[in-house]
């Protein structure tokens, strides 16, 4: 589990160094080990590796007393709940893309919920709702595809994983 | 425990629903939010939900701010706004530039200013969506 914390970690790190065209579209690559860790564990390990990840990240940029990491404690987790509530009762209707995509807009749309709740009391927000999912909605597939390669690598090789089927 | 059930590491019809749901979705938001544009008459300054400027965009101007992180510079010019200056990290608020029609908002949730573009007709409301 603390491979997929530092993984999540490495590439947290690796993205923030590309500079971005939306400042507040972070590609969520790191999502990728939050998601890993809902297939090969279980939901209450996700959400550890998410609340270590983010706080871990925080430390190391030095963002700890900043609002948004409080945001995106409170994203990364209802994600990672939401992802394992997925995972749980609908893995029959999505596939890892699917739940990926759902994580990827829950993180966003929570962001930008709380930002309007907590620290700027303005519903006109909403108008930023499109720019919010559209761009987890790419993320999403992205994070999927790659999750999803790397999940059929580990069945190739280690012969681990029994419960994903192509 | 885990049970027997096993994930689709393929696209599903459930997922492609989903997406394009989200899609056309924020498309229709997008497309409700942007032709309703009509210019902007003024800009309501806001901190915390409550106003604290309102500004008349026919007057070039640049006035200064006092936001949770620090002063921030704003600026009229042609009918238009933009934050000159803000003492936010990102400057997320700054790169926005300027902006004109009734409805848009200029953010800095650091500093927690809200700046409206509002028009004459209505003083609270910007935008009736039907």
């Amino acid at each position: 589990m603390a491979i997929l914390t530092v993984l999540g970690l490495i590439i947290f790190i690796a993205e923030s160094a590309v500079p971005r065209p939306l400042p507040w579209a972070k590609p969520g690559l790191s999502n990728i080990a939050t998601v890993l860790a809902i297939i090969l564990y279980n939901t209450r390990c996700s959400v550890l590796v998410v609340i270590l990840r983010v706080t871990i990240a925080a430390f190391i940029f030095g963002t700890l007393a900043n609002p948004a990491f409080l945001l995106s404690l409170a994203a990364g987790v209802a994600a990672a709940l939401v992802m394992g509530f997925a995972y749980l009762r609908l893995r029959r209707i999505f596939s890892i893309i699917g739940i990926s995509v759902i994580g990827a807009v829950i993180h966003n749309v929570t962001q930008l919920v709380c930002a309007d709740i907590l620290l700027v009391h303005n519903s006109h927000l909403f108008y930023l709702l499109p720019w919010m999912i559209l761009p987890a909605l790419a993320s999403g597939v992205i994070v999927g595809i790659i999750t999803v390669s790397i999940v059929s690598l580990l069945q190739k090789t280690l012969l681990i994983v029994s419960n994903v089927v192509n | 425990m885990r049970s027997r059930m096993k994930i689709p590491a393929c696209v599903t019809a459930a997922d492609l629903c989903l997406i394009g749901f989200l899609f056309l979705f924020s498309i229709a938001l997008l497309t409700m939010t942007t032709i309703h544009r009509r210019p902007g008459t003024g800009a309501s300054i806001e901190t915390d939900g409550r106003r604290i400027a309102l500004l008349d965009l026919s007057k070039n101007q640049v006035i200064t701010i006092r936001g949770y992180l620090g002063n921030m510079d704003i600026q009229v010019q042609d009918g238009k706004i933009r934050v000159s200056s803000s003492p936010c990290k990102q400057k997320i608020c700054q790169h926005s530039g300027y902006r004109s029609k009734a409805g848009d908002i200029i953010v800095c949730v650091p500093n927690k200013i809200v700046i409206r573009i509002i028009s004459r007709n209505d003083k609270t409301l910007d935008l009736i969506t039907g």
